[in-house]
């Protein structure tokens, strides 16, 4: 009874620890720039460089950034994915935007620098940007003859209802950016930047858009602050029940054994959204070192079980496992090479 | 009035189902609907961002939840 209470205990302590007033604002911030790109990033402007006609590199480009600025929600992206490869730009970019787009997103890079650090944000970042490509690219050499492609460019034509010209969209994800990244640190900056963003606001934006972003920020963050709150939690209570010694015999060094463990975990097991960066976390302050770290979360996001079987009746049974095989490696030869890096 | 909600099944897409049957209620008209679920079979329809709403075979919206009164006009035209 008593381990138990100090098991649910230290759980509790890293709710508490973890919960903040600058990180709460910090959050708050974050939510609100995730609404506004759901609700205001133009997917038209986006979605043709995914079409058959496209330049391919073009298309690799854009599906590695391509989770900074769609939003995909798990729920989409798979059909974007399907519809990528049969209907548009074939394996490759599909399977870049595939692994991309979870890994990438705004509120996870933001949680992994605010809660693990900057060096392990920049690693996480760097190394979505360089495998994102290099697996769709593997992909496309081994697969691309098996491919049936039944091109269908219209559907890549979307248009965008916006009232906004293209550079006033961007002025005001600027601002919000610099809000963000200026946050409680810099008061004064953020004050200037508030401002200039209420003006942005009164000038371009129409009063249901408001009210339109304030929602989609609201369901995100319904969507996400329990699961995430329930993931701290998790890492507490990781924390008090893991032995330290274990950690630190399995990736506790960065040899490729160690980083392979860690993108193996990071791969099947299941994280709901951004609860990756809590338990990673905890995992590094048992013992578990930088290089594991970048490892587990460059595989974790984009892959689970669950998700492997579905992508597995999309992709079928051998691209599967290639796709699967390829974020483990090179997953943990990213996150050994970034180990030795930040170690020096 | 076969009317069919594309969708993974998440909350968006229960939402838009919702909203189809308050629409067809309201309106007062026979239709059936019905949920395609499997990704392959959404993508034949030419989408991509769910959920989406397809009415008679024709893809009506698609990345956004239809209120009930925007469901019901595509439903008399």
């Amino acid at each position: 009874m008593q381990a138990i209470i100090e098991v649910l205990l230290s759980g509790w302590q890293a709710l508490v620890d973890y919960l903040s007033i600058s990180r709460i604002i910090m959050l708050t911030i974050a939510f609100f720039l995730s609404g506004a790109i759901s609700q205001f990033m133009s997917q038209g402007a986006v979605m043709k460089y995914f079409g058959p006609n496209a330049k391919k590199w073009l298309s690799y480009l854009i599906a590695t950034i391509s989770g900074a600025i769609l939003a995909v929600c798990s729920c989409s992206v798979l059909p974007m994915f399907a519809s990528i490869r049969k209907k548009g730009a074939g394996i490759g970019p599909a399977v870049t935007f595939l692994f991309a787009g979870p890994a990438i997103n705004v509120l996870a890079i933001v949680f992994t620098f605010n809660m693990i650090g900057i060096d392990i944000g920049i690693a996480r970042v760097l190394g979505v940007f360089f495998l994102s490509p290099v697996i769709g690219l593997i992909m496309y050499i081994l697969y691309n003859k098996s491919e049936s492609i039944d091109a269908n460019a219209s559907m890549f034509n979307i248009k965008d209802d916006s009232s906004r010209k293209a550079w006033q969209n961007l002025l005001f994800f600027i601002t919000l950016i610099a809000i963000l990244v200026s946050g409680v640190k810099h008061p004064i900056i953020t004050a200037v930047f508030t401002v200039v963003l209420i003006i942005e606001l009164i000038l371009y934006f129409k009063k249901h858009e408001l009210i339109e972003w304030c929602r989609a920020t609201f369901d995100l963050a319904k969507k996400i602050v329990p699961l995430f709150l329930v993931g701290v939690f998790l890492a507490g209570i990781i924390q008090a029940v893991i032995p330290p010694e274990l950690m630190v015999k399995f990736v506790g060094n960065n040899s490729f054994g160690a980083n392979a463990i860690a993108s193996v975990f990071g791969a099947f097991m299941y994280f709901a959204t951004l609860t990756e960066v809590p338990i990673v976390n905890s995992f590094m302050s048992l013992g578990m070192l930088k290089g594991p770290a970048v490892a587990l979360l460059l595989a974790g996001p984009s892959l689970s079980l669950p998700n492997m079987i579905v992508i597995s009746k999309v992709l079928g049974i051998k691209k599967t496992f290639t796709y699967v095989g390829l974020v483990i490696l090179l997953s943990a030869l990213i996150g050994m090479l970034a180990g030795y890096i930040i170690y020096i | 009035m076969v009317i069919k909600i594309l969708g993974s099944g998440c909350a968006k897409c229960k939402q838009l189902e919702a909203n189809a049957q308050q629409a067809v209620k309201e309106l007062g008209i026979e239709a059936k609907i019905e949920k395609v679920t499997e990704v392959q079979d959404i993508v034949e329809y030419g989408v991509m961002r769910t959920p989406a709403l397809v009415v008679n075979e024709q893809v009506k919206a698609m990345g956004r939840v239809l209120s009930a009164e925007d469901i019901k006009k595509y439903l008399q035209s």
